[in-house]
């Protein structure tokens, strides 16, 4: 483990140095941006598979049309 | 006079693609299971995240050999698909950031739970939905984009396939 973080050392880094630039940018919008605190917390609501379903179906739908216009551009 | 030879750096070891094959679909059921808070529940959602942040950073880490290869400055010849992907994964992974930040600022469990008062506002709640919902979008194209790549090198996770 640790002779592998030492082997990608730099990528991570990079990537961590990024994630701090986009959270950076998005601090300084928060600035900016009008907002008050947050309500009720949505953590006590029971259980249900809808959410399941609603990940599937958004990711089915995007892939399913990228793969349509992927094939009809390999066909042209 | 001898000279000494140059050190050679010595080359990162590339990840085989049984691991890659593998730390991926880790990486997708972990995302699916991520964005359904509302099945899984709040604190699964909220303490699963620590766990997909080191996945995450891997896919991108063990796949650095194609980032470095795409993002070489002097190669303009690139294809069309490969310049949307480029573009297209840096959207993602600005989205990635942005939801898992935000989530963490609008936190309902691992910060209380230790002690830590997030001080969430509409703002942070108001980016981190949008985030979610459009990174699943997102997700589902990027999949999409390398299905090649998937089709190609699913069947190397048993370990009786030689890995390329």
């Amino acid at each position: 483990m640790n002779a592998w973080l030492g082997r990608n050392a730099s990528p991570i880094a990079i990537v961590l140095l990024a994630s701090a630039v986009v959270i950076g940018a998005w601090e300084v919008l928060d600035a900016f941006a009008t907002s008050e605190p947050l309500g009720t917390p949505e953590g006590d609501a029971p259980l249900n598979p809808g959410g399941l379903i609603k990940v599937t179906l958004f990711l089915l739908v995007p892939s399913l049309i990228t793969l349509a216009i992927r094939r009809r551009q390999r066909s042209h | 006079m001898t000279t000494a030879a140059p050190a050679l750096r010595p080359r990162p070891k590339k990840a085989s693609i049984r691991t890659r094959v593998w730390l991926d679909i880790a990486l997708f059921v972990g995302y699916v299971l991520l964005s359904a808070p509302q099945s899984t529940g709040i604190a699964f959602h909220e303490y699963f995240t620590v766990v997909f942040i080191p996945i995450f950073i891997s896919h991108i880490v063990l796949d650095w050999a194609w980032v470095k290869r795409v993002f070489r400055k002097s190669d303009n010849k690139r294809s069309g698909e490969v310049r949307f992907n480029r573009a297209f994964d840096i959207v993602l992974f600005v989205g990635m950031v942005v939801v898992i930040y935000s989530g963490f600022l609008v936190s309902e469990s691992i910060l209380p739970d230790f002690g830590i008062d997030p001080g969430a506002t509409t703002f942070w709640s108001n980016v981190h939905d949008a985030s979610g919902n459009l990174l699943i979008l997102l997700v589902g194209i990027h999949i999409a984009m390398h299905m090649p790549w998937i089709k190609r090198n699913l069947g190397r996770i048993r370990p009786n396939r030689s890995a390329i």
